[in-house]
This record gives C-alpha cells, sequence and structure tokens, in this order.
C-alpha cells in the first residue's frame, strides 16, 4: 500500500509547496486560534498605550461598579477598572509565557540536540535527569520553587522554565535519534562537516516543527499555570494587573460583583483555548507525518 | 470462488480536490489462478488490493463493483465483510516489519487467525479483553494446526519457532508468518501486495516458491500485486498492468511478455537491464509519471507514448479483446504491433516529447540519444569507453580489510570485555581503477554496505587498510580534504539522504563549502553539477518534497560528485526506484563515468542491474567475499557455487534447480561456521568444506574461494 | 500564639476544601436533617484535645475552665467560684461544689491539678511562670509563679487551660474531651465536624437547644450560602463585605460585635528607612483609617489607633488621639527626616535611595486589599510600597529572621482577658519583631505585671499606650469586627467579646 500511497502524499505535497502560507491559512485549526492569538498580542501590545485608565490607580469611590460605558467591565474591590487590568495582564500573560517558553524550549532543545547527537553516557545522564523532571508533577514543582524563591512574577518564569523543558528535550532527542542516522547526515560526514555544523544545519532544522507546535500549545499551558500560581498567591504581587491574581482578588466578590472574576476568566480561557488550537493547527501543517500516522492506524 | 473487479473508481478527498487513485480498473481472478498486477508507483494497484478487501479507507469507491463469489464486496455489509475476510479473503502486505505485531508471538497471532474463521460471526467484546491476557495457541489442536501452517509456509523447526516473537524471525521468515496468517483462513483467495519487495532475492525466489505450492494445493486463487515484472512473470498465469488507474493490458503471462500490446507494457518490459545487453544505454518511458489528476478524456498514457495520435486525446478509450483471453486499452494498430524495438525506435524519434502539462516536474528524458539498441551514439561514446577498459594504477585498494562491531553497546561489558563482536567485514582485498565499475553483490546482511562505509571512510576498518591513489587512509574525521573529496557517496534511498529541509543548492553547495570553495565558484559547480545530471538550473531552488524519487537521486549523485571525485561509490542506488525511473538513473551513471572516468563501487542485491552496469562483480557472504572476477565471466560461468545460487535466484519464469538453489538462510556473523561459511547452504558441500576454509582459486580471470571452484566451472562447460 | 493560628487561612486550603465542602453541603442536603440540632459553621478545625484544635470545645460548652471570660472581657468565676492572691507568687482557687463530669465523675481539686499540670507542662503556657499546681485540699487548689503575675487567672481562663475528667485520657493521649459544660461530647471528625448533645445535669442554667453540630466549612462563600440555604443556623467569621447584603437577606440576622483585635503595620525599627521615628510617625499620619475602614472594610469595622479599643474595656487609654489623619504633617515629617522628593513630585529619596519599601502580609480575608488601599495612600505622600503576600507561617519566618521593612498582620489583644498581652507587643522581649526598645515601656510593663492593684496597672498601661503611639513602633490601623450571622429564628444569641463561649445555653429556636 505504500506505493500508492506515498504517491498521494506526495501528490499532495507537490499541490501545496510553495503554498505553505495557503495551507497555513486554509487550516481551520490555525485560522481560529491565530486570529485568537494575534488579537490578543495586538490588545497587549497596544492596549495599554490606548486605555485610559492607569491600572493600578485606587478610586477608592468608585469600588464595584457594574459594567457601564465608562467601565466596560466594571471597577473591582479598589475600584479599579477592570478593563484595563486585564488589557495590561495581557501583556504581563503572555510577555511571562514568551519568556518561559523560550528559555524551556532553549534548555530543552540544547538538552535534547545534545544527548540525541552525542548519545553513549551523556545521553543516558541528561535523559535520566529528564525523567526525574517528568516524573515530578509539573505544577507541584513548580509550586515549590515558586515557593522556595519567594512569591513574584520572576520567581514564577524561573519555576516554569525549570520546570518544563524536559518535554522539548524528549522531542528533540527523539527527532535527532531518527534523523542522525538518515543518509544525508552521513553524508555530511562525508565531506567533512563538522558536528557542531551537522547538529546546526542538519538535525536542527530537521526538529524545529514539533518544537514550534509543542511551544505553541505549552504557550496556553503556561499563561493558565502562571495564572493559577498567581491564584495561589506565588506570582504576580499587588498591585500588578495579573489575571490569576485579579480572579484570586475577585473571587470573595463573586456574588455581588461578578465582573471581577469573570473577566480575567475569560481572558484566561481564551488564550488558552486560542493557542491550543493554534497548536493543534501547526501541527496539521507542519506534521504532515503526524497525519500519516492515522492513516497509518487505520491500515 | 471468482474475483470479479470491473471499473472500479477509487477516489481520495484531500484538501486540494479529490486524488483519483483508481480510475475504472477492470479483472477477474478465477478459482486456482494466480494473477499479477502490476504497475509502477503511484499507479493504484495497491489501492484497488486494499478496495478488494474494503480497507481503502480513507479512500472512497465511487463508481464500479467488486464480485467476489457472487457478493458485490463494494456494497456488503460489515457483517458480511468480516465473514468473508475471516474465511475467504485474505491479504498480505508488503512490510513483514510492521504487519506483524511486535507484542505477540507468532503462533499466537496465527492461532488468532484461526480462531476468527473458525466463528467468524463471534468476536465478543469482552471476550476479546479477556482474551487479550491469556494465550490463544493453549488448546492441543490449535497448536497442532499453528504448527502445521508453520511447516507448510516453510519455517524450519515450528516446534522451536512457534513461541518466538517477531523480532526474532528475520524478514522472509516473518513473510512467510504473514503467510501463514493469511492460509489460516484457508482462503479461497489471498491478495498478496508486493509480498517480496523488501526481501532478497534469495529469500524471495524461496517466498515465491512456496506461494505457489501453496496455490497448487489449495486451489486458490491468488492476487499477486508487484512493481517487478520478473517476480510476476515467474508465477502468474495472467497478468494484468495497471498505469495511472486504469488496466491497460492484461493477457496470460507468456503471451503478454512475448507479444505486448500496449505501449506501456512494451516501455515497461523495454526498462528491464535484463533486456539490454551490458554497458548498453537502456529504453526510457519518455514523459512523466502520471500525478493523480482527474482522468482527463482520452488514453491515460497519451503523454508519454511515441505512438500518440490526435484521436487518442479525445474520448475513453474503450478495452477491446484481441483474442478470448487478452484484453488491451489501445486502439492504435501500429502502437499494439509495434515490438518492443521498434518501440524503442519510435520513443527515440519521438516528436511529441516537448512539455508536457508541468514541465518542471517531468522527469528528464535522458533517453534523447538512443537510437534502436544495439549501439549506442551518445556523443561520449564515440570514443573509447573507458569504463570497458580500465587501466592504470588503483584508485582505490582495500588490503586485508575487516570491521568487526560490538553486539552490545552495555558498559560493563566493555570494561569486562564480555562483549561479543560481530564481524561485518572479513579480510577483503579489492581493488578498483579509473573507469571500472566494480559490482558488489551479496544477501542482505551479508556486510557489502559495511564495507561500502568502510570505503565512504563512515567507518573505520578494524584491521586492514584502505587505499586511496596508494595512500592509505582512515576515517572521514582523519582524512584531509584532497582525500574526501576523492570518494562520492550515493545512498540507497534518495528520499532519506537529502536534508529535507535544504534545497538542492544548500545540499549541493555543502560539499564544496566544506572543501573551502568560493561563492562564485560554488554557484558554478552547482550549475556544471544540475547539468551534468540533466537537471533544470531552476531546480536549484527546489526542496526534496518538491523532487520525484528520480530526480532526488540525481541530485544525491551530484553531490556525490560536487568535489570531483574519482570514486563513487553507489549502494543500491535504484533499489528503490521504479523500473522505469531505475532506467534513466543507470543510463544517467553510465554516461556520467565514461564523460569523467570515475570508478565506480556498485554495490547492490539486484544481479540485473549489477549485470548491466559491471566491469568486475565481487560476490559477498557472511563477511566474506566469495568471488570475484569480470561480469562477463562471473555472471554467467559462477565458478562458486553461491554466486551460482544467487544467479538461479532471479526469478525468470524457469523453474528452479535444486541442485543450485539456496537452502536456508544465512547463519549468523555472530557464529559462523567452520571452515567454508557458505558450506550449511552450499549443495556441492562435503566433509572437506565443513572443515577446512578455502582459498582462493584462480578460475579463468576470476577468483574463487572454493575448493570445488574448477569443478564447477567444467560442469557448466558440460552442460 | 496558638489562636493566632486560627487566622491563618490561605486560599490554598481554601481550595481544597471548597470541594470538601460542597459535598459535605450536599451530603447535608441528602440526609435526614434532625430539626433540633442547633448548626453552626466555622473555618476552624476540631480536634480532641484542647491544646490541639481545642477552642470549639470550649467555645460550644463542652470544656470548662477555673476562670471564665465575662461579657466585659473580664475574668470572672467559672469552675473555681473564687480566687485569692494569698501571697505574690501565691493564688489560691476554690472549686465550684458539687460538679459533676459528663462521665459521672466528680471534680475535685486532685483531679484539676492532674489537669493544668498538663496544660502548664505544655508548649503553650511556655510563656506563663507557672512553678507549681497543687491541692490544698479536697476543694482548693493553689497555683505558684515564679514571679508575681497579675495575669494569672487570665491565663487560666485560656481555652487550654479547660479542666477535663481523668477518663479523658488513655496513656495521657486524649480519647474524649470529657469535661464538665453545658454540652457533651458526642463525636467528631477532624476537618469535618463536631457533634455534642444537651447536658441535662449541668450545674447552672440547662440549654434548651438539644444537640449542637459545629461544621468546619473553610470557604466563606460557602458558609454564607449554608446559611441562607437553611443549612446552618448560625455561620460565623464571614467577610465584611456581606454584611450589607446579609441586612437584607430575609431570614438572617447579621451580627457585627467588635472584637479586641487590631490590625497594624508593624515597623523594623531597626533599620532604613524605619529606624527614624519622625518616618513612622509620617507613616501613622499618611494613613487615612476611615478610608480605609469605609471603603475596603466597608463601613463595618472602624479606625483604631491604638491597641486596645475603649469600645470594649477600660484598659483602654481614652485619651489617645482620635484620628491622626494629616498627609501635610507626614509630608513635612518626612521632609524634616530628609526624604524629599523633587517638583515632579516622584517618589521621595535621600541620599540617592528611594522611599521603596516592602510590606509583607499573608493571604488572610481582608488584609492584601488592605495593604492595596494602603499603598494607595502611601504613594500620596510619595512613598512606595511593595506587597508580598504570603502565607502566615512564611511570613512568620520572615518577620523572624528580621527580613522586613515592615509588615501588616492582625493580633487579639485581649485573647486572655489581661493587658499584659501589650508586653507582648511592646516590651523589648516581646513577639512582633520590631526591634523597638524603650526602656520606660519596659518598666511599665513589667511593673503592671506584677501589681495587683487595678487601677495602679491600669494607669501604667494607659502610660504604655500613649507612649507608643508617639514612638510607633507599629501603626494600629483598625478595629475588627465580628460578623455572626444566624437565621432569624435563633434568638437570644449574645456575642462574646473574646470568644471564649458562643453562649449556646441562652439560645432559643423558634419552630418555623
Amino acid at each position: 500500500m505504500w506505493r500508492s500511497l506515498d504517491a498521494v502524499r506526495e501528490w499532495l505535497s507537490e499541490r501545496t509547496r510553495s503554498q505553505f502560507a495557503w495551507s497555513l491559512r486554509t487550516t481551520p485549526g490555525v485560522r481560529f486560534g491565530g486570529t485568537v492569538v494575534c488579537l490578543l498580542a495586538v490588545v497587549a501590545v497596544f492596549g495599554p498605550l490606548v486605555s485610559p485608565y492607569d491600572p493600578t490607580a485606587q478610586v477608592l469611590e468608585a469600588r464595584f461598579e457594574g459594567p457601564s460605558l465608562a467601565h466596560p467591565l466594571g471597577t473591582d474591590a479598589l475600584g479599579r477598572d477592570v478593563a484595563t487590568r486585564i488589557v495590561h495582564g495581557a501583556r504581563v500573560s503572555l510577555a511571562l509565557a514568551v519568556a518561559a517558553t523560550a528559555v524551556r524550549v532553549v534548555i530543552g532543545t540544547t538538552i535534547g540536540l545534545l544527548a540525541g547527537y552525542v548519545g553513549g553516557l551523556v545521553d543516558t545522564a541528561l535523559m535520566r535527569l529528564v525523567d526525574i523532571q517528568l516524573a515530578f508533577p509539573g505544577l507541584v514543582l513548580a509550586l515549590v520553587i515558586a515557593g522556595v524563591l519567594g512569591p513574584s512574577l520572576r520567581n514564577v518564569m524561573i519555576a516554569l522554565s525549570v520546570v518544563g523543558w524536559a518535554s522539548y528535550a524528549r522531542v528533540v532527542r527523539g527527532n535527532v535519534l531518527e534523523v542522525k542516522d538518515r543518509p544525508f547526515v552521513e553524508a555530511a560526514r562525508l565531506y567533512g562537516t563538522p558536528q557542531r555544523r551537522i547538529a546546526r544545519r542538519h538535525l536542527l532544522p530537521n526538529v524545529v516543527n514539533p518544537v514550534v507546535v509543542l511551544a505553541t500549545m505549552n504557550l496556553g499551558t503556561i499563561v493558565l499555570t502562571a495564572a493559577g500560581l498567581s491564584f495561589l498567591g506565588l506570582g504576580a504581587q499587588p498591585p500588578t494587573p495579573e489575571w490569576g491574581t485579579m480572579i484570586a482578588g475577585g473571587r470573595d466578590y463573586l456574588r455581588s460583583a461578578p465582573w471581577i472574576v469573570t473577566a480575567p476568566g475569560i481572558a484566561i480561557m481564551a488564550t488558552v483555548i486560542g493557542f491550543n488550537v493554534l497548536g493543534d493547527g501547526l501541527r496539521d501543517v507542519l506534521d504532515p507525518d503526524h497525519l500519516g500516522e492515522r492513516e497509518r492506524g487505520r491500515s | 470462488m471468482r474475483l470479479d473487479v470491473s471499473d472500479l473508481h477509487v477516489r481520495f478527498r484531500t484538501r486540494s480536490g479529490p486524488a483519483h487513485a483508481v480510475n475504472g480498473a477492470s479483472f477477474s481472478v478465477d478459482t486456482g489462478e494466480i494473477v499479477g498486477l502490476v504497475g509502477e508507483s503511484g499507479c493504484g494497484k495497491s489501492v484497488t488490493a486494499r478496495s478488494i478487501v474494503r480497507l481503502e479507507d480513507p479512500g472512497e469507491i465511487t463508481c464500479g463493483s467488486i464480485e467476489f463469489g457472487g457478493t458485490d464486496l463494494s456494497a456488503a455489509d460489515d457483517r458480511t465483510l468480516q465473514r468473508l475476510r475471516g474465511r475467504e479473503l485474505a491479504m498480505v502486505f508488503q512490510d513483514p516489519e510492521t504487519t506483524l505485531n511486535p507484542a505477540y508471538t507468532v503462533g499466537e497471532q496465527i492461532a488468532e487467525a484461526i480462531r476468527v474463521h473458525r466463528d467468524p460471526d463471534d468476536q465478543p467484546f469482552f471476550r476479546e479483553l479477556f482474551a487479550g491476557v491469556r494465550s490463544r495457541v493453549g488448546s492441543k489442536r490449535t497448536r497442532e494446526r499453528v504448527l502445521e501452517l508453520l511447516r507448510e509456509v516453510g519455517i524450519p523447526q515450528p516446534k522451536d519457532r512457534i513461541d518466538d516473537y517477531p523480532h526474532q524471525f528475520s524478514g522472509g521468515m516473518r513473510q512467510r508468518v504473514m503467510l501463514a496468517i493469511a492460509l489460516a483462513r484457508r482462503p479461497s483467495l489471498l491478495i498478496a501486495d508486493e509480498p517480496t519487495t523488501a526481501l532478497d532475492t534469495t529469500t524471495q525466489a524461496a517466498v515465491l516458491e512456496r506461494l505457489k505450492t501453496i496455490n497448487d494445493e489449495y486451489e486458490m486463487g491468488l492476487l499477486l500485486i508487484s512493481h517487478d515484472l520478473g517476480v510476476v512473470s515467474q508465477l502468474c498465469d495472467r497478468i494484468v498492468i495497471m498505469y495511472d488507474g486504469v488496466v491497460v493490458e492484461s493477457g496470460p503471462t507468456e503471451q503478454l511478455l512475448s507479444r505486448p500490446a500496449h505501449p506501456y507494457t512494451k516501455a515497461l518490459l523495454g526498462c528491464l537491464p535484463s533486456r539490454s545487453e551490458p554497458g548498453e544505454t537502456l529504453p526510457t518511458v519518455s514523459g512523466s509519471p502520471p500525478d493523480g489528476s482527474p482522468p482527463s478524456a482520452g488514453c491515460v498514457f497519451v503523454d508519454r507514448c511515441p505512438f500518440a495520435r490526435e484521436g487518442c486525446r479525445e474520448g475513453e478509450r474503450p478495452a477491446s479483446d484481441l483474442d478470448d483471453k487478452r484484453t488491451v486499452r489501445c486502439d492504435v494498430p501500429e502502437a499494439r504491433e509495434a515490438d518492443i524495438e521498434a518501440m524503442r525506435e519510435a520513443t527515440a524519434a519521438d516528436p511529441i516529447d516537448g512539455p508536457g502539462p508541468d514541465p518542471g516536474d517531468r522527469e528528464q528524458n535522458v533517453a534523447v540519444a538512443v537510437d534502436g539498441g544495439v549501439q549506442v551514439d551518445s556523443p561520449t561514446d564515440t570514443t573509447v569507453s573507458p569504463s570497458r577498459s580500465a587501466v592504470g594504477r588503483p584508485v582505490l585498494e582495500l588490503e586485508g580489510v575487516t570491521k568487526t562491531f560490538r553486539t552490545t553497546d552495555a558498559v560493563l561489558d566493555r570494561i569486562l570485555g564480555t562483549d561479543d563482536r560481530l564481524t561485518a567485514v572479513d579480510d577483503v582485498c579489492l581493488d578498483l581503477r579509473a573507469g571500472e565499475t566494480l559490482g558488489l553483490v551479496g544477501e542482505s546482511g551479508c556486510g557489502k554496505s559495511t564495507l561500502a562505509r568502510v570505503i565512504a571512510g563512515l567507518e573505520s576498518p578494524t584491521t586492514g587498510t584502505v587505499r586511496l591513489d596508494g595512500e592509505p587512509v582512515g576515517d572521514v574525521d582523519s582524512r584531509r580534504d584532497g582525500q574526501l573529496a576523492d570518494v562520492g557517496v550515493v545512498f540507497q534511498n534518495p528520499g532519506t539522504s537529502l536534508n529535507p529541509k535544504r534545497t538542492v543548492r544548500e545540499s549541493l553547495a555543502e560539499p564544496l563549502l566544506e572543501a573551502g570553495w568560493g561563492k562564485r565558484r560554488r554557484e558554478e559547480r552547482i550549475e556544471e553539477l544540475l547539468s551534468l545530471v540533466e537537471l533544470p538550473e531552476e531546480y536549484a531552488d527546489r526542496y526534496p518534497r518538491q523532487l520525484s524519487g528520480g530526480q532526488l537521486q540525481r541530485v544525491a549523485i551530484a553531490r556525490g560528485l560536487a568535489v570531483e571525485p574519482t570514486v563513487l561509490v553507489l549502494d543500491e542506488p535504484t533499489a528503490a526506484l521504479d523500473v522505469s525511473v531505475q532506467a534513466t538513473v543507470l543510463n544517467l551513471l553510465e554516461r556520467l563515468q565514461s564523460q569523467l572516468g570515475l570508478a565506480y563501487l556498485f554495490v547492490s542485491h539486484d544481479l540485473e542491474v549489477v549485470r548491466h552496469v559491471a566491469d568486475r562483480v565481487a560476490t559477498m557472504y557472511l563477511s566474506q567475499l566469495l568471488e570475484a572476477g569480470p561480469a562477463s565471466q562471473v555472471l554467467s560461468k559462477p565458478a562458486h557455487p553461491y554466486t551460482a545460487a544467487l544467479l538461479e535466484a532471479i526469478p525468470d519464469g524457469e523453474p528452479m534447480d535444486d541442485e543450485t538453489r539456496l537452502a536456508g538462510e544465512p547463519p549468523s556473523p555472530t557464529d559462523p561456521p567452520s571452515g567454508c561459511a557458505f558450506h550449511p547452504r552450499c549443495s556441492m558441500a562435503d566433509e572437506k568444506c565443513e572443515r577446512l576454509e578455502p582459498a582462493w582459486e584462480t578460475v579463468g580471470d576470476a577468483n574463487s574461494r572454493c575448493h570445488y571452484a574448477n569443478e564447477l566451472t567444467d560442469d557448466q562447460d558440460e552442460k | 500564639m496558638p489562636e493566632e493560628i486560627d487566622f491563618t487561612m490561605d486560599r490554598r486550603t481554601a481550595l481544597k476544601t471548597t470541594l470538601g465542602a460542597g459535598t459535605l453541603a450536599l451530603a447535608g442536603c441528602l440526609a435526614d436533617s434532625d430539626e433540633d440540632e442547633f448548626r453552626i459553621g466555622s473555618p476552624w478545625d476540631v480536634g480532641r484535645d484542647p491544646l490541639e484544635d481545642g477552642s470549639p470545645l470550649r467555645r460550644l460548652g463542652i470544656t470548662e475552665a477555673l476562670v471564665s471570660v465575662d461579657y466585659d472581657a473580664e475574668p470572672t468565676p467559672g469552675l473555681a467560684t473564687d480566687w485569692e492572691r494569698v501571697e505574690d507568687t501565691r493564688w489560691e482557687f476554690s472549686l465550684r461544689e458539687n460538679v459533676v463530669f459528663h462521665d459521672g465523675e466528680e471534680l475535685t481539686a486532685d483531679i484539676v491539678v492532674n489537669s493544668l499540670d498538663r496544660t502548664v507542662g505544655s508548649e503553650a503556657f511556655a510563656g506563663v511562670p507557672i512553678t507549681a499546681v497543687e491541692a490544698v485540699d479536697d476543694s482548693m487548689v493553689a497555683v505558684e509563679t515564679e514571679s508575681a503575675f497579675a495575669p494569672l487567672p487570665a491565663h487560666l481562663s485560656r481555652n487550654d487551660a479547660v479542666i477535663l475528667s481523668p477518663g479523658s485520657f488513655e496513656d495521657s493521649e486524649i480519647v474524649e474531651p470529657i469535661s464538665t459544660g453545658p454540652f457533651v461530647f458526642e463525636s467528631m471528625q477532624p476537618g469535618t465536624e463536631l457533634r455534642a448533645v444537651r447536658n441535662d445535669d449541668y450545674y447552672g442554667e440547662v440549654p434548651t437547644i438539644e444537640s449542637v453540630q459545629y461544621e468546619v466549612v473553610e470557604d466563606d462563600q460557602t458558609r454564607r450560602m449554608s446559611l441562607e440555604n437553611g443549612e446552618l443556623e448560625m455561620a460565623r467569621i464571614l467577610p465584611q463585605e456581606t454584611v450589607s447584603e446579609l441586612e437584607e437577606t430575609d431570614g438572617v440576622d447579621v451580627y457585627t460585635p467588635e472584637i479586641p483585635r487590631i490590625r497594624f503595620l508593624t515597623f523594623d525599627t531597626t533599620i532604613e528607612p524605619f529606624d527614624d521615628e519622625q518616618v513612622r510617625q509620617a507613616v501613622n499620619y499618611a494613613v487615612d483609617r476611615e478610608q480605609l475602614t469605609e471603603s475596603v472594610l466597608e463601613g463595618v469595622d472602624t479606625p483604631a489607633v491604638g491597641p486596645i479599643s475603649p469600645e470594649i474595656t477600660d484598659w483602654a487609654d481614652p485619651d489617645l488621639e482620635e484620628t491622626l489623619y494629616d498627609p501635610d504633617r507626614a509630608r513635612q515629617l518626612l521632609e524634616d527626616a530628609g526624604w524629599t522628593n523633587g517638583a515632579d513630585g516622584g517618589v521621595r529619596s535621600r541620599d540617592g535611595e528611594e522611599f521603596e519599601i516592602e510590606v509583607v502580609t499573608f493571604d488572610d480575608r481582608s488584609l492584601p486589599l488592605l495593604a492595596e488601599a494602603l499603598q494607595g495612600q502611601l504613594a500620596d505622600v510619595d512613598i512606595n510600597l511593595e506587597i508580598t503576600v504570603v502565607e502566615y507561617g512564611t511570613m512568620l519566618d520572615k518577620v523572624s529572621q528580621g527580613s522586613f521593612d515592615a509588615y501588616l498582620t492582625s493580633w487579639g489583644t485581649l485573647w486572655y482577658p489581661d493587658p499584659d498581652r501589650l508586653a507582648d507587643m511592646f516590651h523589648s522581649d516581646g513577639d512582633l519583631h520590631h526591634g523597638y526598645e524603650n526602656e520606660e515601656v519596659d518598666a511599665l510593663l513589667e511593673e503592671a505585671r506584677e501589681v495587683e492593684d487595678r487601677e495602679q496597672r491600669r494607669e501604667r498601661y494607659h502610660e504604655v499606650q500613649s507612649i507608643v503611639l508617639e514612638d510607633a513602633p507599629i501603626a494600629v490601623l483598625t478595629s475588627y469586627t465580628n460578623v455572626v450571622a444566624t437565621a432569624v429564628e435563633v434568638n437570644g444569641y449574645e456575642p462574646h467579646p473574646t470568644e471564649s463561649r458562643y453562649g449556646l445555653e441562652s439560645i432559643t429556636v423558634e419552630e418555623p
């Protein structure tokens, strides 16, 4: 069956080649997730520039005001504009997620590359390290780290960077192992390419796709986890507008002023869904093998 | 029961519209008949086969019927299908590596098939859950039947193997297990999809023979799907040729092979290296292979057919009966009557070999200069081809090269020194001169690829010396730039030997960059290389996924040639290619050799290909060279029983000779037999062979490592 | 400070128990609810041992101590009908006669001595200088102290100084808290509930309520909803912001008794910037306490400047300034101390160092919000305040290591009914870690601890209160109101100032 299915797939990729962008645009996941994420990014970058309120300015006379024209999402327990805080919170959440993901990717990819390409004892040692980390429940470990380091956004970022790289290392190592014995890597050795350059030129580009997919999905998870840690009081400290902190601060007023909790709740939900759907879509586009596996599963 | 497929259409839904995999296939398989379904990659033969057992998903049958024993399978419900699959219809897939479940013993997997056969309707979910944990080969009756099946498919000592897991079996043995699973259902029709493609020639021969025996014994219909006309012609009563989802010709094997009617059949037969003289440029099929686009009006082959007329482009070609047994989908009388030679001439003179629908994708026509077959008339060939008369100092010498591997990677074993060592290459001496092609043949696992890797420098020899231009060299890390440049390598699978993330230009530039070439010089060289391998310049900016298999191999060859090597190591360079593409690549290699005076080390398991390209042949078995000598002599009058056995195993439609046939499988290289390595499988072996390792004997121009080398050739002379 | 632990509930516990409470609430709906059962919902956990989570036992009226606390937050006879300071360091307590434990055992001096020995030897009493407890005769118990110790009766009124019958113990472990109160322990599930039934043989006023169920419901909102749904008769420690809504809710009565407890900011007086008295005073003047109580505390709590509320007891110094808010004076004080800012009005600085302080607080109900409001107010005088919200334990660690500029917390000021508590706050050996040392204050506190005469003690304590207001090692911010709500059918509930009892024996429940 290989030949014909491969041919169909080959033909497909012929059709869609150089139309990578096109296939990006037509994948529903990418479209939806991408829109949500782009919107978030725009809000995070430009929102604070246009919002009329100071996110930390207290107006104690105007506490618990319901949604109105002046305050589209109402005000909180200290009379601060919830909408403004959401917008500033997007900046905090996204910046943290991007930074933590970047650190994870760098650490994870480096370790994965090293383990996969060098192999031997290095591989064994690094992978045991990865195993140890994966054996720990990530949130609990992050909780402990953030708890030990003390509550602050920076520490949450450190905690989230330190715990999440293992899955990247795993994925990268797996892909490197698969790729490093491919003839094109041997071919590179044949004309005397040094190892460093082989890793950079031949291995890295071939492990990028799963990393991109993983990172995208991870962004959502990190936003959620960071909000969770902040909710537990380990993250952003008042008066920093952070979604998790906002929910924590608003939950006592759930009945009398539900908007305080609802708005950041929806923001977190939209972010997580946006990133996850985008990640799923990206996987479909970037990783046709994944699609192939589904087909294979049926045979 | 008779299988009738008529006007079958199968379509795949894809993002960019439907892909038509099968566009009206019609054929039948009678009870007890063996029918071969032949075509190149993507012609729809596998989809057809899968549609018959209704595994066409994710495709869908849009039109046509599949009648089997009076039931229309295309409309059958799941229950009926389940019963039919359990009892009447069986299928064997191409790759035994992936179709056996690694988690169960083979006995278990065969027993499961027996159970399904006994009671195809009764498979309660809950019992299945529990069945997963308890053995199915428990009952004596089932066990007996499993053993019987294992014996039937030719697995030696079935009692010892029944509880083994798939990974403990070799590829050929696994395919036999698959066969046993299929036979457990006592099917009335067995569909075998490329059952021997992944196997060695010798193993292939054994499996094919087994299929034949079983077909006789069981009175079972057999639909054999293959891209290999050789395989099909050996076994089949009738052959069905498919092209672009359409059956273009069908008929009894002998008639079809001797008097093919459809131009495509003729082209396909023409491409076979066995049909051409060694060294001769192979005929090829011009134009690009089909791409699964919606069926256009007219003949599917029209774009590549030298006999195409205006009328061929319009209207469906009806299948016309040549006689009561043969049908052909071509109504141009000249085309039908032309013989293969005439077909070649017509191809050469083909005026419509202009741009097709998508000229960029077209396989470049290498056959432009073919003039009719016997005489080769390409410009470089006007001079005396150096490939036929290699002279001078060897560019590559191997002296007593031995390569061993650890069988375990455990640190403790290494420290204790308790690790076994596996000898992959044992004391090999070879030399290679400029302009010469040395064919290295042998079954898989014999060490020929390792030898190629040692030469390339990807492995360093454990003992012995590799000399390039007289200078000893180590592995790539210790070779000087010039020495690195001396050896180019082309790998088996072009799909994996090129980095999918790098354009053709980047891939070609890399060896140049490493060799320190300047930008300008690189650009020029890349242009030059592309024209050497006959690829248009604009391909430089394409990615591997945008190229066909043949084009990829051209790029790989171009990369191998980039820094102007003197030796090109070709490791099964055409094994992953279709016959027609193989022909173009072989032609290209031939031309490059005469043009550049390269020395080729051509590693292959395909003796027909080797016969076609090689000046000298070396036969390798169990890490040793057994015979080496001029191709003409070795491949016609082998001086070693192993070479003889390899030749015998080539499917050629003739019954096997029991005397030279290979018995069993190669022994494990970790535990080689004493005396002559080949003696356990040799029909001529006697007590001396068991004891004494034979020394090299000279027979004519060849050398052989057999005690009875001379007797063997004398025998052949007598015959 | 075992009582303090009560006020530490972090969100994690809240999260954890919300689920549990929800399940419980559901179970409550399904269970056949006993009509005559009086159900109280409170966040504090229950325990068998008076020394560990034993407060509910006392509050429900299961356990009793030699000394009780009356509604003016003064020691009053309990199991001891009378006591006398026979010497400076020796007290004699006359036991109530004809008192019988729930298991039938009669109250004797020996039993009291045994029970108190256990208490005195415990960690909780480490700071109480009792050297011996002995039986003088069958109905008289003597307590010896190391030094003259006026607050002794107050300490013997504590929830951990209750008297237990010998039948309560098995190998010095408490298997069942058997005491003498108006209710008899029936069963308990740590973290969940405590049940008690009426003691019909009680020597005092026999309650009308037949049985009590104390439910541990950590989440505020759950407690409130349970009350509104009729699953509780009384819900305790509700958030301030629910008061106005509950007042409008039919079927619910709200009680907002002020309790002797304050929220205050403690300064580290040993390091910059709060080593400067002027700076501490500046903060004191910069805080608009009125605004804090009216906004984030919903007008339920009242501003406070001194540690003890004059509303509750006359231990409080009545001459303290009532309101301190004066931002201009605060700015002036800061200027004088060298903390200046430019015309642009940015954060103050001195010698190039910005006035930036970290205020640590813990995740109690109103404190983080109060801290944020405080942050806003201090920003008005150009002080930059950074808030770190941690768990109570973490805050204690931080504070005891002295790694803080200031911290915001709340303390019960009369949890044993004696102003000696001020020593814990302001004596140089106190527990607040502010590093404040004032010999005069130390001397006044030590004298007040020793002298017997109430008037003399009061003078000294008033003196202390006015000195510390001036020196400002802490800035008292607000008083504390306990929000309790009951079903409207509940009559006769009188909130107790030190919360040593719920006063269930005087409560009646109308038939709905």
